[in-house]
């Protein structure tokens, strides 16, 4: 009998692993993907009623940071979503958060600034989503290796510079 | 001759190292489970060093008779339903959300384009995104 609830045990714990990685994982990160696919659809709708030029930098602005946060919100890589927030926060892409902000400041479609304040919060609940468990839990271990290991340093650094980032423009 | 990277050298921090990326690549993947299993273990392993011979017989004994009770299976199997049910239940719950977002997105669009509210665009966006 031990054997068997051994083993019993062990496979309902392998099951519930599986199906955490295999289904509940992909569906929360989906939640995320579905909110911003509405934004995006919220956005074309208001192009299409004439409310915001469909020609405009800031159509088309809001449109490239919203698909590349679509195909970035995934958690295979470790710490890419910070990476590509700290790529926003250097510049090194076609448009940063402070070009939306501006955007959205002197735009005159009151749909347009919502878009672009949800847009903020979604972002900024994705990047908690797909590093608070990694910090948080780690967070202790993380910070005993860094006093000893350069490269956990700079990671602790990196983290803490795209997470005060990001966190400036949700609010 | 070709410059070769020193390799790295064994030592107790490089393995403390790879057990903090190990964590890291288990959480980053959602695996909790694992995560509360690697801390039992060490839980258990420590509980185990600090514990008197005497203590750790009556201990282990005691384990030994929890599991090898005749129902026992009954419990990690009902876990294991709950969690699958509440897993399915879950994801249902949010696609069916979207296919009714999607529905209202598209009857909008059709009323808006028949009636003259709305125009057609002249370039799309596409996000290039596919599921994996």
């Amino acid at each position: 009998m031990l054997f068997l609830n051994i083993i019993i045990t062990l496979l309902c714990i392998w099951i519930v692993m599986y199906m955490n990685t295999a289904f509940l994982q992909p569906a929360l990160l989906d939640r995320y993907r579905f909110r911003l696919f509405s934004l995006r659809d919220r956005l074309a709708m208001a192009a299409m009623r004439g409310e915001i030029e469909a020609d405009s930098t800031e159509y088309s602005a809001l449109c490239t940071m919203i698909n590349m946060t679509i195909r970035l919100a995934r958690n295979v890589e470790p710490l890419a979503f910070v990476q590509f927030i700290l790529q926003l926060k250097n510049k090194e892409t076609a448009y940063s958060f402070e070009d939306l902000k501006t955007m959205s400041e002197a735009a005159r479609a009151d749909e347009y600034k919502k878009i672009v304040n949800e847009y903020f919060a979604i972002t900024c609940s994705l990047f908690r989503f797909n590093t608070s468990v990694v910090f948080y839990l780690v967070a202790l271990p993380m910070a005993i290796v860094a006093k000893f290991s350069s490269t956990m340093a700079r990671w602790l650094k990196k983290f803490k510079d795209a997470k005060g980032y990001v966190s400036s423009f949700a609010h | 001759m070709t410059d070769q990277p020193e390799p790295l050298q064994a030592n107790g921090w490089y393995v403390l190292l790879e057990v903090v990326r190990g964590i890291l690549r288990l959480a980053q993947t959602g695996n909790i489970i694992g995560l509360v299993l690697i801390a039992l273990i060490a839980q258990v392993a420590f509980v185990t060093y600090k514990l008197t011979p005497e203590m750790l017989d009556r201990q282990m004994t005691e384990a030994y008779h929890l599991l090898s009770r005749e129902k026992f299976y009954i419990f990690p199997l009902c876990a294991t339903i709950l969690a699958i049910s509440f897993f399915c239940f879950y994801r249902c719950r949010m696609l069916k959300e979207e296919i009714k977002r999607i529905s209202e997105v598209r009857s909008a669009l059709i009323h808006g384009l028949e009636h003259g509210t709305m125009q057609h665009l002249a370039k799309h966006h596409p996000s290039n995104y596919t599921p994996e």
